[in-house]
């Protein structure tokens, strides 16, 4: 097979084929791998990361990324986990999606409004939010102890079953479907990657560029509140100091390795629900093998390196003949 | 037009004027903030940042960003500190400052050789290096009580020996910048690749000499972060990328690139440390300090924002 | 048309005046310059209208304050019997107006379908109408006969197909008046006349065409009326027929230039560079020409000919994949742009902007970017500001240069004067062999003969220089000898007599072959 085919194949079937070679070395080297259990913690994990990884997926798309949503996250569970505690659980649900919701759109109005430069936006919003959620939550943790009856109905979202499926793997399903159907079969979905794919364009063809990048981030927000609900509800508590840290690489991560370009004008959707996948499983696999946490640092990063390079080289291939430099 | 004056001063002196005013202010309302320990202690603080942002100064005029400083910090320091006790102190430091150099290297290659973004690049490596600090150190603190520690932390009539060696470096680097030809060529790349590469420029080895600059200067922040502390933790500098990139950009030095100045990093990260020193004399707690920073930096830059837009339209 | 215009003009007045848009003592102010002053003008409807002035005249304010960019300060807008203000881009667009820009407009990766109608897409209930929107795409581009698949990305498109998708955009929005920017640029022979046909298409139905050309000939080939703009300020207005391109010029300029170009043919016996069968995969095929001191090789030929990439190839951007280039003698394998400007190799870009300005930094700093390792003192670490003054100042006065202070930002500069920087920097580095791609591009007629000017005088020197132009007269005027490529190969290798419009465009073209042997 010459190099042009392998790889056209590559982009198509490339992340499938690492995932099943990790999947097939796993299961030789440990035996724990390939049980009902096991799965169910994997595919758990991969949902916290994928569904804020959808959002983010619009995001780049856009030609934008969020760099808050690890400490959104944080905020999100810590303020939900203390209102299950003294309320209800639909008031939780409420008050953490309105804290994602919020900070998205804070986001968007930062950039879009005071005209601050995306990556110091939402790198400083990265640090007021933590200090936020630090001092809600005085630096300890909340453990999520209340009423059995109300514990029972918030463990079902990170793990309860529904038709015998993990509940997080549904609502990930879900979610991905719906904003799939909106990238590509919506008026706003084409919009959101004609303002990544060339932001003047868009603004003389009368787009409300600013407006669409406003909704553009309250999806971040919202996609980061369900995480954090999902998380919190396996986790059954949170730490406002460490919730989350990290979690931006991730999911900006995942969708890298998905296949979106940082560049803006495409998202790959199901390439990020399999970027989160394989994340989920390399990490997984550390577990299995009873490796120390910070060894998933490492993978994330290798695994991040190893497949953005692979892209590097792709692209330095498919070079249109006689051009001596990328634009 | 007035308010076109306003903006060029704003543009060549701006930091070091509002450096200036908070420094009188806080001077007047807090009579501790005067006293010379603490004017000395504000000098020593704000050397592991100002020191890691002239690496940073470089990587943001050539037109992109190094997240990984941060780590390279920590994992500089951590493998400094160990070996302190095992071939002394100015072998430990040396290796160190290799060590830097080499992790910065490694980045330049990701971007160069296999033609990564470096944003993404940084970003995994910020978390590759990050964890080998803690599995090289066990998660465990390494500690000294080496004698040059001392020497080092010391002052020279109220002078830091690591605010002289802030000074020094700065020098070093302001010379690269403006008085060589990498200098100038960091600039082009920063300002049209393309023309670089029609002008001759060697871009590929420009783009990593200043990543491995930026190594380089990581770890000398973080040998000065661990003469302070007296010693390195997996975990020291832990979000100090954002730190960096803000003191660089406070300075005056614009994101797009092909443009910056020194004396702007300079005055800005002496800015950041002073009002780091006020929130703590006004005893404003930590968690406050980090709205207080990410504050102080939408502020600056909505300012910048409305500065082009002015320029602009 | 006009006749029947006026008559329903006196039936129904002010319901159809003739003119679909008139301009009223339009001005516009920018900070230490006037870029209109007391501009009327009027184009007729279904006319097509050229707009030409030298760079600077006030073109693109125009364009702009029609294309709702900005509005201007004084005077009216009548489009359409209508006195209208546009508030942005999108009201001019729903107005009527449609302006085609030269780096277009449009976005790389979506469809041309979705392109056409973004904004507008028709829905079903929530979600896209895919099937009309690429019925109506398709419905729009047979109009124009042109076939394109509409679900293509546009970034997969060539220059020309771009162009198509613009003008499909503009009736899509049943534009009543198409502006357009020079746009045949960068198009070749053949798209030109593939341009100019639907440009006659637009025009029986009824839409007016503003075209905006620094290209004379082109304009009288297509153009009803030919408006001059000088300085900001309107000249005059013509009929085709009635004037020619002499008088154009003169006009525009405000000076005769009687020799646009002309070149005094001496050179020396002495070979600077050989080049004997040069491949590149799929791009170049047995190139062979050889090239004297002070003599200027001319290379012709479409879009896509393999022009640009052979210019390319000389100064180190491209690989070679077989053949031999030899510099004076001796055979030399050209690996970057850096060891080309070593062997005595000068290039000048031919997109200005993107490829060879460096926008922040200064005069001094732009010129001197090639030579920075011989302004040095110390073996090569610390740069000398004296010499580097000086050699600035040098260039200054060989070239005349124009500017304000040599720190000053090269954005200041105007088109010609950065060209001349640019000149001077591909010169600074010990030139013998300097690559010219589109040398006076986008430069107006005045900087243009200053440009012919100095290359003559480079010549004389002993220079040799390779003319990359897509502008047959420059070509003629300027080379002693040409090459036509045609597909990768040459199809022509000419010599002073030979040089002919029908010649050139006949092997560019591949209708025949001419000097092969030589």
């Amino acid at each position: 097979m010459n190099q042009g085919r392998f790889w056209k194949l590559w982009e198509r079937f490339g992340l499938l084929f690492v995932t099943l070679v990790g999947i097939i070395g796993l299961s030789l080297t440990s035996p724990n791998f390939l049980t009902v259990n096991n799965f169910k913690n994997f595919i758990n994990q991969a949902a916290v990361v994928a569904i804020a990884g959808a959002g983010m997926t619009f995001a780049i798309a856009s030609g934008s990324f969020d760099l808050s949503v690890g400490s959104t996250l944080a905020l999100a569970a810590c303020v939900g986990a203390k209102t299950l505690i003294g309320g209800s659980v639909a008031a939780s649900i409420m008050a953490s999606i309105s804290i994602g919701l919020g900070i998205g759109i804070l986001n968007g109005l930062i950039i879009t409004k005071l005209r601050v430069p995306t990556f110091i936006a939402t790198l400083a919003m990265m640090t007021i939010v933590r200090g936020i959620a630090l001092i809600y939550t005085k630096g300890r943790d909340i453990n999520v102890i209340t009423e059995p009856s109300k514990e029972a109905i918030y463990k079902f979202f990170g793990g309860g079953y529904l038709f015998s499926l993990p509940v997080p793997m549904l609502f990930m399903a879900a979610i991905f479907v719906v904003f799939y159907v909106l990238l590509k079969h919506t008026p706003f979905g084409r919009h959101v990657c004609a303002v990544g794919s060339n932001e003047e364009a868009a603004i003389s063809s009368g787009l409300n560029v600013d407006r669409i990048k406003l909704i553009v981030f309250a999806l971040v927000g919202l996609t980061t509140a369900v995480s954090a609900i999902i998380q919190t509800s396996q986790l059954m508590g949170v730490n406002g100091g460490t919730a989350g840290l990290g979690f931006e690489l991730q999911a900006i991560a995942v969708v890298v390795l998905g296949g979106t370009s940082l560049s803006g004008g495409r998202g790959k959707l199901f390439g990020t629900m399999m970027g989160a996948i394989l994340v989920a499983i390399a990490n997984n696999g550390l577990n299995l093998h009873n490796t120390p946490i910070f060894y998933q640092y490492l993978v994330l990063g290798l695994i991040l390196l190893l497949a953005v390079s692979v892209d590097g080289l792709r692209s330095k291939f498919f070079r249109p003949a006689g051009t001596w430099a990328e634009r | 037009m007035k308010s076109n004056k306003f903006w060029q001063i704003w543009d060549r002196a701006g930091i070091f004027v509002a450096l200036l005013a908070l420094v009188i202010i806080l001077a007047i309302i807090n009579p501790d903030f005067r006293k010379l320990p603490n004017l000395s202690n504000i000098l020593q603080q704000c050397t592991p940042i100002g020191i890691a942002a002239i690496g940073m100064t470089f990587v943001i005029i050539s037109g992109t960003l190094d997240l990984s400083v941060g780590s390279v910090m920590a994992l500089t320091a951590c493998v400094m500190v160990s070996l302190i006790n095992v071939v002394g102190f100015y072998s430990a430091f040396l290796i160190a400052v290799t060590l830097g150099f080499c992790l910065g290297l490694i980045n330049g290659l990701i971007v160069t050789q296999m033609g990564v973004q470096p944003f993404i690049a940084t970003l995994g490596t910020m978390w590759v290096y990050r964890a080998l600090a803690y599995i090289y150190t066990q998660n465990k603190p390494m500690q000294s009580a080496d004698a040059s520690f001392v020497t080092w932390g010391e002052h020279i009539c109220y002078v830091p020996s690591l605010f002289v060696i802030m000074v020094l470096c700065y020098l070093a680097g302001y010379f690269l910048l403006y008085h060589t030809p990498f200098g100038r060529y960091v600039f082009a790349i920063g300002s049209n690749r393309r023309a670089a590469i029609l002008s001759g420029v060697n871009v590929a080895r420009v783009n990593l000499l200043v990543f491995a600059l930026v190594g380089f200067f990581g770890a000398m922040a973080g040998a000065a972060l661990a003469v302070r502390l007296w010693s390195a933790k997996a975990d020291a500098a832990l979000g100090y990328e954002l730190m960096v990139i803000a003191t660089v950009v406070l300075g005056g030095t614009s994101l797009k690139g092909g443009s910056g100045t020194f004396a702007g990093t300079f005055g800005a990260a002496i800015l950041f440390t002073v009002v780091y020193n006020a929130m703590d004399m006004f005893q404003v707690q930590s968690y406050w300090q980090k709205i207080a920073l990410g504050g102080i930096l939408l502020l600056a830059l909505s300012l910048d924002g409305l500065r082009r837009k002015r320029t602009i339209g | 048309m006009l006749l029947m215009f006026r008559l329903i003009a006196v039936i129904l007045p002010g319901t159809m005046d003739p003119e679909i848009l008139k301009l009223e003592h339009i001005s516009k102010f920018f900070p230490g310059v006037k870029a209109l002053d007391a501009v009327s003008f009027d184009v007729t409807r279904g006319e097509v209208h050229a707009l030409v002035g030298e760079n600077g005249a006030g073109k693109s304010t125009l364009i702009k304050i029609l294309g709702g960019v900005f509005s201007q300060d004084s005077g009216t807008v009548l489009f359409d019997s209508a006195d209208i203000r546009f508030k942005n881009t999108h009201h001019s667009q729903q107005s009527g107006i449609s302006v085609i820009y030269q780096e277009f407009n449009l976005l790389p990766h979506l469809s041309v379908a979705e392109n056409v109608f973004i904004g507008r897409e028709p829905k079903k209930l929530l979600f896209l109408n895919w099937r009309k929107i690429v019925q109506d795409t398709k419905r729009i581009l047979e109009q124009l006969d042109v076939s394109l698949d509409p679900k293509i990305l546009v970034e997969e498109l060539s220059v020309a197909e771009k162009q198509m998708v613009e003008i499909a955009k503009a009736l899509s929005f049943k534009a009543k008046l198409i502006i357009m920017d020079e746009p045949t640029a960068a198009l070749s022979e053949n798209e030109v006349q593939k341009l100019f046909a639907i440009i006659r298409t637009l025009k029986a139905q009824g839409t007016a065409v503003l075209f905006v050309s620094h290209r004379l000939k082109e304009v009288f080939a297509i153009a009803d009326r030919i408006t001059v703009l000088r300085d900001g300020r309107f000249v005059v207005t013509r009929s085709v027929n009635e004037t020619d391109e002499k008088e154009i010029i003169r006009l525009m300029v405000g000076r005769d230039i009687d020799t646009l170009f002309s070149k005094d043919s001496t050179y020396s016996k002495s070979t600077v560079l050989s080049v004997r069968k040069v491949n590149i995969q799929n791009i170049l095929k047995d190139v062979s020409f050889e090239l004297r001191k002070g003599e200027i090789l001319g290379v012709a030929g479409l879009m896509g000919s393999g022009k640009t990439q052979l210019a390319e190839a000389l100064y180190g951007l491209l690989a070679l994949d077989g053949g031999d280039i030899f510099i004076e003698g001796k055979r030399v394998n050209i690996t970057s742009p850096k060891e080309a400007i070593l062997l005595g190799i000068g290039f000048v870009s031919e997109d200005r902007k993107s490829d060879s300005i460096f926008p922040e930094l200064s005069v001094l700093h732009n010129m001197t970017m090639t030579i920075l390792k011989r302004l040095t003192r110390w073996r090569g670490i610390v740069l000398n500001f004296f010499q580097e003054r000086k050699s600035l100042q040098d260039y200054t006065a060989r070239l005349d240069i124009r500017y304000q202070n040599p720190h000053q930002k090269i954005a200041f500069l105007s088109g010609g004067n950065q060209q001349k920087v640019l000149l001077a920097r591909a010169l600074a580095a010990d030139c013998r062999l300097l690559v010219l791609c589109e040398p006076t591009r986008g430069v107006d007629v005045g900087a243009k003969a200053e440009i012919h000017a100095l290359i003559n005088e480079l010549a004389k020197k002993g220079v040799a220089m390779i003319l990359i132009s897509s502008e047959l007269p420059e070509i003629i005027g300027m080379s002693d000898s040409c090459i036509v490529m045609h597909h990768g190969r040459m199809a022509g290798y000419l010599n002073k007599t030979e040089m002919t419009e029908t010649n050139i465009i006949g092997c560019a073209t591949g209708q025949m072959t001419i000097g092969l042997e030589r």
